[in-house]
């Protein structure tokens, strides 16, 4: 009796030959049997067809394969349809009937075996690891002439056909490894669940797929780009090793295959080849076998031995396949990766326009696709900026790493009188539709009143309530009309900034700043309001008064040399150095400075803490602009800076 | 995208379309030996030899054959008894006259007695040769003429014509007529011993038949399933069935479910191993058979 009847529902076999995870190959075509693990490296959605010929003698073209694939984040989706996946045997059963004493009808039978309909999911759980799971429909199709007697008024005989579909499910697990970009390991189960029906009809039985439980493992080691090579071990004790490789837009790929159920021990190749872009994929491979393969069969080897695969078998013909995906993506597909952000600047808000010249923080990008892209890098502050504030785009070639900047402005509505922590997104996008990667980092914002004690940087005090110090100004200035209107227009400016400072005065006491780990400056209106501040404080108030009303003024540094730094103001009185006796006999009294047409001007230094009246905030502020920035040779040396406000 | 995404649509529904084919089957060949050829023999078992048949039960069509010599070894077991016989017979038929049904078909040709025939040089007995047949509907049996017969029921009566098998069995003819005798030798074939394993129930509609006998594995053996009537000695065949001579044949259930056994007590299987072969050339063919034939008769469950 023949028994051991055994056919295999579709071990690893690819008609792609085995290409392994390369990153080269973004769609591998939704073949579960050489990507188990079925996760595939497009961003969205995926389309792939393989459209072949077998030749048998005649040639025949199948439609292999129609798939659809899904990716959403770390989950993969795909199905697939599979006409093509089907092999038929016919066999004359050896049983015939004797019609009208001479005719012989022999009758026949035929046994097909599909496999229609696949679904996949997986899921990445990181860089390392792809856990998958596949699920496959498979349809067997009995039929078979069989003589019965029909008894009636006579007995006779008739033909008549039975059939039967079987149809059943299977499931199977696999999970990619990935040690390093180097090397990858691969396992998964052959026929681990299998839900389906029996056969119910004697002559059928034994002729169903067996499905016998085992296991496959793959290993990859990817040396260069131009040279892969994998190994794929069945513990059906079939095999598989393959070399593949990318130059530019080329694939190619050339796959030898052991199956146990087929001579010789190499039985055939898979060679391959294709181009592929970021949108679409074309591979053209071919099976030939190394045996000669016929139409006809034993049918006592058929049925001891069965196959193993329904596509490729000792009945299976040369075939050549042409494979095509494309991808379709509803989001952009993420063309660079965003590695590194260092944060290099702490965030004052009141400096609100500063991190437009300066980045306050650096990001390392890499060109992950093949072609250059121009990257678009954006920061977000939570709670501080208004959506992005997009930065300069650059360019990174394919495969290299670029140092991208970040810039911000931040509302002058921001008013966050304490500091807090906030957390700054980084994008960088290649596309104006969606990032195409993101990183997060926290940071502290500090309070609108902080300062980071370089005096450049007072101007945006200065500023910030340039309203309140013109109205004030003005008021007093109207106060003092008739004064005013009694001068000659030469000294306006230099009258209009004494009787400015002689009210200012009046108000104010100094007061240090808050023990605070950094500056606090307050804007004029605080001043104001407090009735008092420190040497900043003092200068960034009566700069924004003087400044309200069209005089021009200058920060003066004094940087000290351990000691503690002070600020004092240096307006302009618009005055020739010809014209000084209209305000001073002493030439030490002020300081002669250019102007746009290289006009010497008048500028005088006044000591903002100096809270008497104008003229002795002159002295002061003029005995320590001549002791300490010329005297001492602090502007030649840098120990006092003049910094313009505007 | 969206023209791609349209000529990709097109495209993939035009090789939908167009990819029909599928592909190659192969065609098995059937090495197994497990070849099987069903012929009906009896259409109605009410009133069976509707057809012509020879004395042996064993339906042949006698049309197409000239003269016809036959030897038999025959077993028949009924409850583990078994029963020998031996039987030669030889016809001679007469291509000028033939005996048709009503319709013009023929039925067979009217039988000459041309001479002396010996087997083993025991001078063959010359007996009436009726065959039975139905026609229009009215069972008839005719008398064709004469033919030669030997038979040994037991210890060599009434005749001492013993079939010895793998062995053979000499013929001599001397005419009547002026011409030369004819002698020679007919091969006997090996014996075959049969036997069977029927399980299941009629009313189960669950039989299943077993057939083993003692292969000598080349050629082919015939098998004639016939069915017994209660108190009836001889049965009616229903149907021919020739297998490899391999030693085992499972007979599909359907063959015997199908049947109305319930009006039937006994279900015999008869293994038929022959030699045979045409003696001769042109109008004095001689077409000679050689059997060994074992019956087995068994209730049914």
């Amino acid at each position: 009796m023949l028994i051991n009847f055994k056919i295999l529902p579709q071990s690893s076999f690819d008609l792609n030959g085995y290409f392994g995870m390369e990153d080269f190959v973004s769609i591998p075509f939704y073949n579960y049997e050489s990507n188990p693990s079925n996760f595939f490296n497009t961003n969205d959605w995926g389309i792939s067809l393989q459209y072949g010929a077998e030749f048998s003698g005649s040639v025949s073209s199948s439609l292999y394969l129609l798939a659809i694939s899904k990716r959403l984040n770390n989950h993969s989706l795909s199905a697939r349809y599979t006409p093509g996946y089907q092999k038929e045997f016919l066999f004359a059963t050896g049983e015939s009937i004797i019609i009208n004493d001479t005719t012989t009808q022999s009758l026949e039978a035929s046994y097909t075996y599909k496999e229609l309909f696949g679904l996949g999911y997986s899921y990445k759980f990181n860089e390392q690891f792809n856990l998958g799971l596949s699920v496959r429909f498979f349809e067997q199709d009995f039929n078979q002439q069989i003589v019965k007697p029909v008894f009636g008024d006579t007995l006779y005989l008739v033909t008549e056909i039975i059939s039967e579909d079987i149809n059943f499910w299977k499931a199977d697990f696999g999970i990619d490894y990935f040690l390093n970009d180097k090397i990858q390991f691969r396992l998964a189960s052959i026929n681990l669940l299998n839900f389906g029906d029996d056969p119910t009809i004697q002559e059928f039985q034994g002729f169903e797929m067996k499905q016998e439980r085992g296991a496959f493992l793959a290993t990859s080691y990817f040396p260069f780009d131009f040279l892969n090579l994998n190994f794929i071990y069945e513990t059906t004790t079939s095999l598989q090793f393959s070399a593949t490789g990318a130059a530019g837009n080329f694939v190619y790929g050339l796959t030898a295959f052991h199956d146990k159920y087929q001579e010789p021990y190499i039985a055939g190749l898979v060679p391959a080849f294709g181009y592929r872009t970021d949108l679409f994929e074309i591979l053209l491979s071919g099976v030939t076998y190394f045996s000669e393969r016929s139409t006809d069969a034993s049918f006592s080897q058929f049925y001891e031995e069965g196959i193993d695969n329904i596509i490729n078998n000792r009945y299976s013909f040369d075939k050549v396949v042409l494979s095509f995906a494309v991808k379709i993506n509803s989001t952009p597909e993420k063309k660079v990766e965003l590695i590194d952000v260092e944060i290099v600047r702490e965030i004052y808000p009141t400096f609100y326009d500063m991190y437009l010249d300066k980045p306050f923080a650096y990001g390392k990008v890499v060109n992950i696709s093949s072609r250059p892209v121009s990257v678009t890098p954006s920061a977000k502050i939570e709670g501080v900026t208004d959506g992005q504030i997009d930065s300069p785009q650059l360019m990174v070639q394919p495969g290299d790493t670029a140092t991208v900047s970040f810039f911000i402005t931040i509302p002058e509505k921001y008013n966050q009188e304490k500091a807090n922590l906030s957390y700054v997104d980084f994008y960088v996008a290649v596309t104006f539709d969606q990032p195409d990667d993101q990183l997060q980092e926290a940071t502290i914002i500090n309070s609108i009143n902080a300062w980071d004690g370089n005096v450049v940087n007072l101007r945006y005090f200065i500023n910030k309530e340039i309203n309140f110090s013109m109205n004030y100004a003005k008021s007093v200035l109207s106060e003092n009309k008739a004064i005013l209107d009694s001068l000659s227009i030469d000294l306006y400016e230099f009258e209009k900034a004494k009787i400015l400072f002689d009210d200012f005065v009046k108000k104010m006491v100094y007061v240090s700043d808050p023990r605070a780990s950094v500056e606090y400056v307050q804007f004029p209106k605080q001043t104001f309001e407090l009735k008092g501040g420190d040497c900043d404080d003092l200068s960034v108030a009566y700069c924004s008064i003087l400044e309200s009303v069209g005089i021009q003024t200058a920060l003066v540094d004094y940087k000290g040399n351990g000691e503690i730094r002070h600020v004092n103001v240096l307006f302009n009185t618009k005055l020739s150095a010809e014209e000084a006796r209209l305000i001073t006999n002493n030439d030490s009294k002020y300081f002669l400075r250019k102007n746009e047409q290289e006009i010497d001007e008048i500028w005088i230094p006044v000591e903002t803490t100096s809270l008497t009246d104008f003229n002795e905030a002159w002295s002061i502020g003029v005995e320590k602009f001549n002791r300490e920035a010329i005297d001492e040779l602090g502007i030649a040396s840098g120990k006092v800076e003049i910094i313009d406000v505007y | 995208m969206k023209k791609i995404l349209t000529y990709l649509l097109i495209s993939t529904s035009a090789l939908i379309l167009f990819s029909c084919d599928k592909p190659a089957p192969t065609q098995l060949i059937d090495d197994t030996n497990n070849e099987l050829e069903v012929e009906l023999l009896n259409k109605d078992l009410d009133n069976p030899y509707s057809s012509g048949t020879d004395t042996s039960g064993i339906t042949q069509d006698l049309t197409g054959i000239t003269n016809l010599i036959s030897i038999s070894g025959i077993k028949i077991t009924t409850e583990n008894r078994t029963s020998e016989f031996s039987l030669a017979q030889a016809m001679f038929f007469d291509k000028s006259k033939p005996i048709n049904y009503s319709d013009g078909r023929i039925l067979a040709f009217k039988t000459l007695i041309p001479g002396i025939i010996k087997f083993n040089g025991t001078e063959a007995n010359i007996v009436p040769y009726r065959i039975k047949f139905r026609d229009m509907g009215i069972q008839r049996d005719t008398l064709i003429g004469n033919k030669y017969l030997l038979y040994n029921i037991f210890g060599g009566f009434p005749d001492p014509f013993y079939f010895n098998y793998n062995a053979s069995v000499s013929f001599d003819f001397d005419p009547f007529s002026p011409g030369e005798n004819i002698s020679f030798n007919i091969p006997t074939p090996k014996e075959i011993v049969g036997s069977v394993t029927l399980t299941g129930y009629v009313r189960n509609e669950n039989l299943d038949v077993l057939l083993r006998w003692n292969p000598i594995g080349n050629k082919k053996i015939t098998i004639i399933v016939g069915l017994m009537r209660p108190n009836q000695i001889s049965s009616i065949p229903v149907y021919r069935m020739k297998t490899r001579d391999d030693g085992e044949l499972r007979i599909p259930g359907r063959y015997l479910n199908q049947l109305p056994l319930e009006n039937f007590e006994k279900i015999v299987f008869t293994f038929v191993r022959s030699y045979e072969y045409t003696h001769g050339n042109g109008d004095n063919d001689l077409f000679v058979s050689s059997q060994s034939i074992h019956s087995i008769v068994i209730e049914i469950p």
